[in-house]
This record gives structure tokens, C-alpha cells and sequence, in this order.
């Protein structure tokens, strides 16, 4: 993606768009060379190992950090521009409210921040503490929230007034199982509604189950980018069958495995129906179908050299 | 920006600030009345004596207000910044669409507004307490509060600023040292023109002008003194160098060079906040 120039005409489709995005701590590079392309709409998950530079992009994408070099825009203005963060809902990964404030106050005293006309903001509040189920919690103080509730205000503050673009910056990580269930739909129900994600998150599972798209950093810079589908390689189809033998499944271009099943490495998903096909043409009786695909995990852990 | 600074407010009143400032003010309020009225019943003195006796006290007790304003001023701005920057509740602010000098300058007119108000209520009180229970009342009191108030605000300054790079603790005591050096400096200067040795003399000036605040007590101490007595202390040579009569205002020229380093160390503290990294 980084061939095309900020200016493109293509790059209108682009949330976030970053070239060669650079951020320097005295001596220590932070991140180095940063180009991405988030598209309007997905669900972007940015990935990598503590220390990769997640939290540095992510606070250059918001303009509270300067870059030292190279360019970007969000939502079609460069980045750092203040009138954009009307339109950018933020988690912060230290995410932390007044304690002193009921979480409605919270609410109300961001919308207030982020110039939401008056008449809106009681309406604006109340929808996204139900949102993310403090509801009832609304006249709470926040010092008296647990760790997983002060998360959920993060994500109620970071979705008021439906932004643009919703930045959340590790969003689940104090919550329990519960909760990460409740993040999940909630971001779908933003990618339904239209909203950009950019989530940054060490949980690899959760980005699987809801990205469209995917980045992984190591040490300030990426190193794959793309959707998952790209991203993931596809190791064969596995087919639980019965009433074939070794060399049959042989002919049909398979092998079995340790645990009896009959492996298709060279297949993929669309061949699925060909081998359903062939093997019951020749007798055999299925059982199960799985098509085989490298988890995300599995990826990660290539990409960064550790398998 | 007056979002940021209604927070301040708030903030001053959920976490039992101004509370507890009231409470200290009504304690302060009601030991001044007792101390004075008990020093009215038993005083012999009259006239000029008695009139030179409570200026004295009563410079004597804002004195020891202003020391009281001091510490209030400096570790309730401190808190209050760094508390904000080093917990991350400024960098959800932040990501909102203000500018880190509108988000530093309503939280100042936020504190400002408690640590002023605090000085004008509470030294304001003393004085009316003090009026009442002995009948003496300074002769410019409004003045003397203004700038009472205003070296309060000066040294939250200081401390407020100091917060956007370092923790609570260290800003504030900084603040306080560089509030009490300067008082010793001013006294040292003192005794500097009463022995007639200038290089004394000259280091209360260069202390005044890096830390005015010195300068805004004694400016705040001329307008609490009886003319009478100024008049009488005028040309006699017991009076030259003694820290509880000054026999001058402060000129325009320290005023407004005190507003100006106020000003100068806010935008110092705006300029090093948007430096930092959030």
C-alpha cells in the first residue's frame, strides 16, 4: 500500500493512511517507517510484542505524540489535526477517569470536551453507558468501579456520540470472559454500523474472530499487513473417513495421519466438495470435513521469529 | 476550556478541598477572634501603643497566613496537574479536541479560583474577626488581600508549572523552599540596610526579582500598618531593616514585573506540557 502517495485520489477510501510514520525518543527509535492503509469501515487490528511501538502509533495517530518523521492523515486531515479528534472516539490503553466523578459525569464532561451540542449529550450518555452495560451504574463514582467496569467507561467514552473512527488501545484486557464476549459484539455492531476500528490488542484470538484486517509490528516497523485472508496460510483440508484405504487416499493426492485422519495438504476450502465427491464415489463414508487454516497465533509467532 | 476548569472545581470540592479549606478557615477565624479578644481584654496599652501593638499581631498572623496559603497553593496545584498527567486521566482529555494550552490554562483559572477564593474567604475573615472582637481594622484591607492573593497564585504558579514535568511531591516542595528562601532572603536584605552593608542588601534584590514573592508581602504588609505608625517609624533609625514595618508601597515596576513572572511561568508550563509526551 505504501506506493500510493497520501494525496491519491485512492487514499480518500482510507481512515488512516501513514507513510514511513516515524517516532523518535531521544536515541531510541520507537517506530520507524510506519506505513499503513486502514479502510473506511473495517475493523483494523494492529498487532505486535510489547515494546513493537503499538502504543507510540497509536498516540501519533491522535496527535498527542509528534512525529519525528514521515507523514499521515486520519479521516482525510494530517494527523495531530484537533478538530479530526471531534470525529475519533479514544480507549487509552492506562485507562483512567476521575474517580471523583460519577461515570454519567464522565460521560457528560467528555461530550462537553468534544463540543457535543447541549440538547444531545444527556441521550448521547445514556445510549453508550448502556452500550457497554453500566447502565445502572450511571450514578456510581468511579472510584468505586472495579478494574473491568473503569474498562467499560473507557470503551462508553471512547463510543459517544458514534464516532468515525474508534481507536481502542488494548480494550479488553481487564475485562473477564463476559466482558470480552460483550467488546466482541459491540465491534461488530460497529463494523455493521460503518465505523472504523483500530484495535490494538495482544489478545490474537479476539482479532481473529473480529478483524477484517490485520498488521503486525516488530520493533517499530511492520512486517505483514493485510487481510486475514491473505495473511493466514491455508494447510490442507482434514476429512474424518471411513472405507478407504492408504493407497486410495493416496490416488486422491492425501495421506493419514497419527490419529487416522486422512489429510489433503495442497487442498483448500474450495476444493472441499471435489474431495467430498471423489472419496464417496469410491466408497468411503464421511464423517467430518475440516478445512485447515494457520491460526493467527501460529502466524504471529512466524512473523516474529519465534517458530 | 472552562470544562477543564469547572473539573478543577469540582475536583476541589468531591475531593473534600474546599471542605477541608472551610473547616481550616473557620478554625483559623475563630482562634484569631479568641487570641485578639483575649489580648484586647488584657492589654494595658492605648493610643499609638495599642495601635502599634495589633498592627504588629495582625501583620504577625498574616504573616503566618500567607506561609498557610503557601503550602495550600503549592501541593493543590501539584497534585492536581501531575495527578492527572501520571494517572492518564490527562491523555483521555487530551485526545479530545483541545489544545494542551487551553487544557493547562482552565485547569490554572480552575485551581486559581479555589486557592484565591480560599485566600480572600479566609484572610478576608481574619480580618473582619479581628476588627470585630478588637476593634482594628488595617487600614487598606482589600489591598493587602489582593496581594496576598495574588503571591498565593504566583507560588501555585510555580508548583502548577513544575507539575506538567514532575511528580506532586517534588514540584510543591520545590515551590514551598523557593517561597521560604525567598522570605529569608527578603529579612537577610533587611538586615542588609539596617547594617549598611549593600552586598546583603543586594541579594534580597536579585532574590525578589527571580521569586517575587517577598516583594508582594511586604507590598501586602504596607497597606495592613496604621499611617500613624508608618508616619512615626519615618526618619527613626529602630525602625530601618525591622520586618514588621515597611515604610513604602511596593512600586508599579514590582507589581507588574510579579504579573509578569506569573504569566511567564504559565507559558513556561504550557510550553513544557506540550513537549511532553503524553
Amino acid at each position: 500500500m505504501a506506493d500510493q502517495p497520501l494525496s491519491a485520489p485512492g487514499s480518500q477510501g482510507d481512515a488512516i493512511r501513514t507513510e514511513l510514520l516515524e517516532r523518535r525518543y531521544g536515541r531510541r527509535l520507537a517506530l520507524q517507517g510506519l506505513s499503513l492503509a486502514v479502510p473506511r469501515g473495517s475493523v483494523f487490528g494492529f498487532l505486535g510484542p510489547n515494546g513493537a511501538g503499538k502504543t507510540t502509533a497509536v498516540k501519533l495517530l491522535l496527535g498527542l505524540v509528534r512525529p519525528t518523521g514521515g507523514e499521515g492523515m486520519v479521516l482525510g486531515r494530517p494527523i495531530g489535526d484537533i478538530q479530526t479528534r471531534r470525529r475519533i472516539g479514544y480507549l487509552p490503553e492506562l485507562f483512567r477517569y476521575q474517580e471523583w466523578l460519577t461515570a454519567r459525569e464522565v460521560l457528560h464532561s467528555h461530550a462537553a470536551l468534544s463540543g457535543m451540542p447541549g440538547p444531545r449529550r444527556r441521550a448521547a450518555c445514556r445510549e453508550s453507558l448502556e452500550l457497554v452495560g453500566l447502565g445502572e451504574h450511571a450514578g456510581r463514582r468511579v472510584g468505586s468501579f472495579s478494574k473491568g467496569m473503569q474498562q467499560r467507561l473507557g470503551l462508553a467514552v471512547a463510543l459517544l456520540g458514534e464516532p468515525e473512527l474508534v481507536v481502542l488501545d488494548e480494550p479488553t484486557s481487564a475485562l473477564d470472559p463476559v466482558g470480552r464476549h460483550d467488546v466482541r459484539e459491540i465491534l461488530h455492531g460497529l463494523r455493521s454500523r460503518g465505523t472504523t476500528v483500530f484495535l490494538n490488542s495482544h489478545l490474537l484470538t479476539e482479532v481473529e474472530a473480529v478483524c477484517d484486517q490485520v498488521a503486525v509490528i516488530d520493533e517499530g516497523r511492520v512486517v505483514a499487513q493485510g487481510s486475514l485472508e491473505q495473511l493466514l496460510r491455508r494447510p490442507g483440508v482434514e476429512v474424518q473417513v471411513e472405507g478407504l484405504g492408504e493407497d486410495e487416499i493416496r490416488a486422491l493426492g492425501g495421506r493419514r495421519t497419527a490419529d487416522g485422519l486422512a489429510h489433503f495438504p495442497t487442498a483448500e476450502g474450495r476444493d472441499v466438495p471435489e474431495i467430498v465427491a471423489e472419496i464417496v464415489r469410491r466408497g468411503g463414508r464421511i464423517h467430518a470435513v475440516r478445512p485447515q487454516r494457520e491460526s493467527l497465533e501460529e502466524r504471529f509467532l512466524e512473523l516474529l521469529g519465534v517458530r | 476550556m472552562l470544562e477543564v476548569c469547572r473539573l478543577a472545581i469540582v475536583e476541589s470540592l468531591r475531593r473534600r478541598l474546599t471542605l477541608a479549606l472551610f473547616a481550616a478557615t473557620i478554625l483559623l477565624v475563630g482562634l484569631t477572634g479568641w487570641a485578639f479578644s483575649a489580648i484586647n481584654r488584657v492589654s494595658t496599652l492605648v493610643g499609638a501603643g495599642r495601635l502599634g501593638q495589633f498592627s504588629v499581631l495582625l501583620v504577625f498572623l498574616m504573616l503566618l497566613f500567607t506561609g498557610m496559603l503557601a503550602l495550600t497553593a503549592t501541593f493543590t496545584a501539584a497534585a492536581s496537574v501531575a495527578g492527572e498527567l501520571e494517572s492518564g486521566v490527562a491523555a483521555a482529555i487530551l485526545a479530545r479536541p483541545l489544545g494542551r494550552p487551553a487544557y493547562l490554562f482552565g485547569k490554572w483559572l480552575g485551581l486559581a479560583a479555589v486557592v484565591g477564593g480560599f485566600a480572600l474567604f479566609a484572610g478576608g475573615g481574619e480580618m473582619l474577626v479581628v476588627s470585630r472582637v478588637a476593634a482594628y481594622a488595617p487600614p487598606e484591607p482589600v489591598l493587602a488581600l489582593c496581594l496576598i492573593t495574588a503571591q498565593a497564585l504566583l507560588l501555585m504558579t510555580l508548583s502548577f508549572s513544575l507539575a506538567t514535568r514532575l511528580s506532586a511531591v517534588t514540584s510543591a516542595i520545590i515551590a514551598t523552599v523557593a517561597f521560604f528562601v525567598e522570605w529569608m532572603l527578603g529579612t537577610v536584605s533587611l538586615m542588609g540596610v539596617a547594617l549598611k552593608y549593600p552586598t546583603l542588601a543586594t541579594v534580597g534584590e536579585v532574590g525578589k526579582i527571580l521569586l517575587p514573592t517577598n516583594a508582594l508581602w511586604q507590598g501586602a504588609e504596607y497597606y495592613l500598618e496604621p499611617r500613624a505608625l508608618i508616619a512615626l517609624a519615618h526618619g527613626l533609625e529602630a525602625f530601618v531593616g525591622d520586618p514588621f514595618i515597611v515604610l513604602a508601597p511596593q512600586p508599579p515596576a514590582t507589581l507588574a514585573w510579579a504579573a509578569l513572572w506569573t504569566a511567564v511561568v504559565l507559558a513556561l508550563g504550557i510550553w513544557s506540557l506540550r513537549r511532553r509526551i503524553i
